[in-house]
Formats: structure tokens, C-alpha cells, sequence
């Protein structure tokens, strides 16, 4: 059995709230693939933590089922806690024994995640050493920076090397040399371990950087998924072409872009320090740019030409804006 | 640095799934939070060398009579000590998991143990374990203080010592069948305290922890009660035990036994069922965390 994917179907939580119900997941269906970085993304309150739970096994669903590594959350509930390692970025450090000592936490995890004890012994050491706990891995846990809290919770995650990782914002309260550790850490448990991740983070620079593909959700459902390309398809139809120029007089050339037929709009065309830059919205790339080129040859010195992509942080905004906060 | 990391990770390692395992895990991280909090154990040990002491005092305005007409010997102090030292195991049985329980919601550390491979059965035996010793520290000091601090008559025969230890046993997994019940209840509404408190000073009382039974022969509503306690028949065959000297072939004491044995067969299945109906429900209801 090598089947790492996680898969939902038609999953949903609904919280029986005080006056009436509230629908946290909303008949979501997601497929990750083996061995897949995978980012959800989402305002709070939008579900991301709910459903997470749902797959650790410590929430049941109200309807509709997923498969983690090929175990029923709900029947094989055993079978699925064996393959994952879950973290909860959000509890801010609470989910450990503050009053053991890093090393005790790891020791009393290993017990109860059913790693064998010379395995166990090593890993703690090296997963100290790799979080730079070693000095303090023996003073209480409560004595410790959150940010420290935080890494322990990384390593108890990691400990029993399991193929699954479900990350619930891992890299909240680190500070940025940690954050970019973990993030290193992360892409590299992917990439040589092959192991599964599903990463939720507000921090939409991370999610870009780590995630192959992306899914968007908002009050309880997928509202966007793909990669970051598709994603940024979903919200420039046309693509965004930027032309550099050498000079500080651009108007002439605006004027020859705009009157290509494959150019929908010009949306800027201002100086920009000794040169000048001009943007349009193009209806195909891949001819526009050469067009452009031609166009613009002999009369203009071009410093460069090339396609804009939105961040995934407006893409984010565009696609989530039309929805009021839960 | 991290490629250093991850050659730790890269053989497949079988797990060891072994439950003995994973209840000592339980039990020795356990052990190592309470061994932590050192001005409780202080405490409760100063606790207990009082109580005693006031039972001594007690005991010097008690008619050896009274005591006499319940079989229990003459001296109210070793009555009353007997009452004392296994009351912490009463507490422990119907307090620990509860209250472990609700500290862990609290601190989020259950919703790590929930998503784990441990089975829940395990870890209840681990908090159990941790419980059982951290009573017998009390109940070995409370024996000792009374009987060499205060001079209380006691059997510490071998053969009485083997009979109260089996009484012992049998009390621990009756009451600890309650103490899983209520935990499950615990679960859900998530107030363990008020409750495990009433509770065992209600089976505290009834059994007749420090005052013979007898009293309640006139209260017809509250001898029943006291009949149905399980604590009273573990008080009974420890004090006949313990004060007289009777061992297993005594009648009165495998009567006993057998009924804490009952107990504990309908108790403990019936404990991990409310259990496990409690963890469904906090499932349901999102509520593994309080935090
Ligand atoms: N146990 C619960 N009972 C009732 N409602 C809940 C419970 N847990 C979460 N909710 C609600 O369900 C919705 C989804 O919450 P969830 O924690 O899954 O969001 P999230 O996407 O993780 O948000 P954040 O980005 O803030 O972490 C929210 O409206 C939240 O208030
Ligand atoms: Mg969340």
C-alpha cells in the first residue's frame, strides 16, 4: 500500500450552534495527490482548521467521507492516526506538556506515536539539534518563547515520520530565521522524503513559494483551485504585458501599442525613474509580446518585455472580496 | 544542516505498537508533570500527618464500644485510619481521569493524544497507573504515621497484608470504572471537578469512612445507600483485614471480594461505553480542545 493521497467527498461540518447551525465545510470535494504540496488558503472562519480536524480524525464529519492514505476518517480512524502527523500552528504553543522539558515531550510522544525507542532516541536528538532546542531541551516547556513552543510542536509532528503532514499554519509566532527554516524544511520532507503536505498559512508569499497547487476556501467551500497559474488565469482573463523603455518620452510608443488589435486596453504609461513603462492587458501572450517587439522596433530602444503576474496575494483579495467575512 | 536531519527519516521503521508500551508512556510523562508540582505533594503530605493527628484526638473521646459492636477491633484511630489512608485511592479512582481529562481539553495536549496511534484504552490505564502510585505513596504514609507516629493497632501480617492488597486491586478497577464513567460525562460538559468532588464525598460518607455503620441503621433510605457503594465492602474486608487479622479464608472478606469483583465487571465496560459515547459527542460538537 503506497497510496499517500488525501481525498474528500462531498465532506461537510455542521456545527450545531446556538440558535441555528453552522456550516463550517460545505459538501467539499478536494483530491491531493501523493506525495503533493498542497496549500489551502482562506480568510478566518472560512473552514480550514475544521476540516483539517475532520481528516486527524478529531472532528466527525456531518456528511460525506475522505480517505487519508487510503483509510476512511471515520472507520479506519486508527489507520488514518498512524499515517498522519498533524500540527496545529494556531494553538500558539498550548498543545505540549509545559511542565515537561522539550526532550520529555519528545520522549513521552515517542511512547504514545508508537516510535521504537532507539529510533526515537536519535531522531530527538537530531530534531533538537535541527531546531536549535538543545540548549534549553531540558527546562520546562512553559519557560519557553513561543516561537520555541512552536518548534517543539514541529518536532513532536515529525517524530514518527509519517508520510502525511498535515500543517494548520505551521510557521505562526516563528520568527523570520525560523519561518524560513521550516519553510526549507518543509519543501525538503516533500521533495526527498515525498512525503504529502497539506499546508494552510495566512501567509500568502509561503503558500506561493511552497505549493504546487492551491485551493481557495471561503465560508465552507472551494471556491478557487489549481496552480498558481490557473489561479491566476481565474482573475486575468487577459494577460498583463509590461514594455520597458529607454527615454522618458513614452507617449509615441503608447500610442503604437494601443492600436494593435491584440491589445484590449493600455492600463499605465508613466515615466519610471530614466525610463518608461507601459502596461496593457493583451488578449494572447505568446503573440502579443513578439507583435509589440515589431512594433515598436527602430523607434524605441526596449529595455525589456514581459508578462505580469498577479501575486497570489490578489488573487486571493479578487477571488475572496465578493464574499462578507462568516 | 537539514539533508544532517533527514537521513534519521529516510528508513522505514515498523512501529511498535505494543499497548504495555504505551500505557508506560502514560504513565511515566505523567509521573514526571506531578513529580513537578512539589509544593502539592508537601502539602498533601502535611495534609494527611494533620488528619491523622485530629483522628488521634478524636479517637481518645470515641467509646471503644461503639467501635467494638461493628467488628472493627476498639481502637476508633485504626478504624479511622483505614477510613483515611484508602480514601485517597477512592479519590484518585473517581477524580484522576476526569480531571486529566479536562486539563488536557483545556491545554490542547488531548487533541494531540486523540490524533495519535495510542489507543484511548491505554491511556486511561496510563493515568490510572500514575494515579494507583501516587495513592499508594499516601496510603503507605498514612499507615505508617498512624501506626508508628500513633500507635494504631495493626495487622501487618503477610497473610493480612496479601488479602488487603487483593481487596485493594478490586476496589481500584470497581471505582475506577466509575471514575471512566464520569470522565465520559466530563467530556462533554467539561466540569469535572464539582462533580468527582460530590461524588466521592458522597461514597466517602456512605460507606463509612469514619464512623461505623451501624448509625445508619435507623435511616432506613441511608443504609440502602450504603449498601450499594462498592467502597463499603472494600472498607469492610480491609478493616477485618487489617484490625482483626482475617484473610482469604475468611467468609466475610471473599464476600466482599466478590462483590467489588461484580463491580468491576459491570463498572469498567460500562466506564469505557460512556467513554466512548463522550468522545463521539465532543467530536461531533468540535469541542476536543477548549483553548
Ligand atoms: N467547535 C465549534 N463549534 C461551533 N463553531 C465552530 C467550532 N469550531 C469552529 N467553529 C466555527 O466554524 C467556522 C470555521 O472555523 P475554522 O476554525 O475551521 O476556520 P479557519 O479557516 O481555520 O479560520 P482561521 O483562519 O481563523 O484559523 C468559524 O465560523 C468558526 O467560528
Ligand atoms: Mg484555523
Amino acid at each position: 500500500m503506497n497510496d499517500h493521497s488525501i481525498e474528500t467527498i462531498g465532506i461537510t461540518k455542521e456545527y450545531p450552534g446556538k440558535e441555528k447551525p453552522l456550516v463550517a465545510v460545505d459538501h467539499t470535494d478536494l483530491l491531493i495527490r501523493s506525495g503533493e504540496l498542497f496549500g489551502l488558503l482562506g480568510p478566518n472562519g472560512a473552514g480550514k482548521t475544521t476540516l483539517i480536524k475532520m481528516l486527524c480524525t478529531l472532528i466527525l464529519p456531518t456528511e460525506g467521507t475522505a480517505k487519508v492514505g487510503g483509510y476512511d476518517i471515520v472507520k479506519e480512524a486508527a489507520k488514518v492516526r498512524e499515517t498522519i502527523g498533524w500540527l496545529h500552528g494556531e494553538t500558539g504553543g498550548r498543545a505540549l506538556y509545559w511542565r515537561l522539558s522539550a526532550r520529555d515531550n519528545l520522549r513521552f510522544y515517542a511512547y504514545i506515536q508508537n516510535v521504537p525507542s532507539d529510533v526515537a532516541r536519535k531522531r530527538i536528538e537530531a530534531l533538537l539539534e535541527f531546531f536549535d532546542l538543545k540548549r534549553e531541551a531540558d527546562s520546562l516547556v512553559k519557560d519557553y518563547s513561543t516561537g520555541m513552543k512552536v518548534r517543539v510542536m514541529l518536532a513532536r509532528t515529525l517524530l514518527p515520520n509519517p508520510p502525511i503532514l498535515l500543517l494548520d499554519e505551521p510557521t505562526v509566532g516563528l520568527d523570520a530565521q525560523t519561518a524560513i527554516e521550516t519553510r526549507k524544511l518543509i519543501q525538503t520532507l516533500n521533495r526527498e522524503l515525498h512525503k504529502t503536505i497539506l499546508l494552510t498559512s495566512h501567509n500568502l508569499y509561503e503558500v506561493e513559494k511552497l505549493c504546487e497547487r492551491v485551493a481557495i476556501i471561503n465560508t465552507g467551500k472551494i471556491v478557487a483551485l489549481g496552480t498558481m497559474d490557473q489561479l491566476a488565469h481565474l482573475i486575468h482573463e487577459a494577460k498583463t504585458v509590461e514594455v520597458r523603455l529607454e527615454g522618458t518620452d513614452g507617449e509615441a510608443a503608447t500610442q503604437i501599442i494601443q492600436q494593435l488589435d491584440l491589445i484590449r486596453r493600455v492600463m499605465m504609461s508613466e515615466r519610471s525613474g530614466d525610463g518608461w513603462i507601459i502596461r496593457a492587458e493583451v488578449s494572447d501572450l505568446d503573440s502579443a509580446i513578439p507583435r509589440i517587439a515589431n512594433a515598436l522596433a527602430g523607434n524605441f530602444r526596449i529595455r525589456g518585455i514581459s508578462e505580469i503576474r498577479p501575486h497570489l496575494e490578489e488573487i486571493f483579495v479578487k477571488i475572496t472580496e465578493g464574499n462578507n467575512h462568516g | 544542516m537539514d539533508n544532517q536531519l533527514i537521513t534519521y527519516f529516510q528508513d522505514n521503521v515498523a512501529p511498535d505498537k505494543s499497548e504495555v508500551r504505551q500505557i508506560w508512556g502514560i504513565f511515566w510523562g505523567q509521573l514526571k508533570i506531578f513529580m513537578t508540582y512539589r509544593t502539592w505533594v508537601v502539602t498533601d503530605t502535611f495534609n494527611t500527618i494533620v488528619s491523622i493527628a485530629i483522628y488521634y484526638f478524636l479517637s481518645l473521646q470515641v467509646q471503644p464500644s461503639q467501635i467494638a459492636a461493628s467488628g472493627y477491633g476498639t481502637s476508633y484511630l485504626a478504624f479511622s485510619l483505614i477510613g483515611i489512608a484508602f480514601a485517597n485511592y477512592l479519590w484518585f479512582c473517581i477524580n484522576r481521569i476526569s480531571h486529566s481529562m479536562q486539563s488536557e481539553i483545556r491545554e490542547g495536549t488531548f487533541e494531540t493524544i486523540a490524533s495519535s496511534p495510542i489507543r484511548m484504552r491505554s491511556y486511561l490505564f496510563g493515568q490510572a497507573a500514575r494515579g494507583f502510585l501516587v495513592g499508594l505513596y499516601y496510603m503507605v504514609g498514612a499507615l505508617a504515621v498512624g501506626v508508628y507516629g500513633f500507635n494504631a493497632p495493626l495487622h501487618f501480617e503477610p497473610a493480612a497484608l496479601l488479602t488487603s492488597s487483593l481487596v485493594l486491586v478490586f476496589m481500584v478497577l470497581s471505582h475506577l470504572g466509575l471514575g471512566i464513567f464520569i470522565a465520559g460525562i466530563v467530556l462533554v460538559y467539561k466540569q469535572a471537578d464539582p462533580v468527582t468532588f460530590m461524588v466521592s464525598l458522597f461514597m466517602e460518607f456512605f460507606a463509612g469512612a469514619l464512623f461505623p455503620l451501624q448509625l445508619l441503621s435507623n435511616y432506613p433510605p441511608l443504609a440502602i445507600a450504603s449498601e450499594l457503594m462498592p467502597y463499603t465492602y472494600a472498607l469492610d474486608a480491609l478493616r477485618k483485614s487489617l484490625i482483626q487479622g482475617a484473610t482469604l479464608a475468611s467468609q466475610d472478606i471473599l464476600f466482599d471480594l466478590a462483590v467489588l469483583v461484580v463491580y468491576a465487571v459491570i463498572l469498567l465496560p460500562l466506564g469505557l461505553w460512556s467513554f466512548n459515547v463522550g468522545y463521539d459527542r465532543i467530536r461531533t460538537e468540535g469541542t476536543t480542545s477548549s483553548y
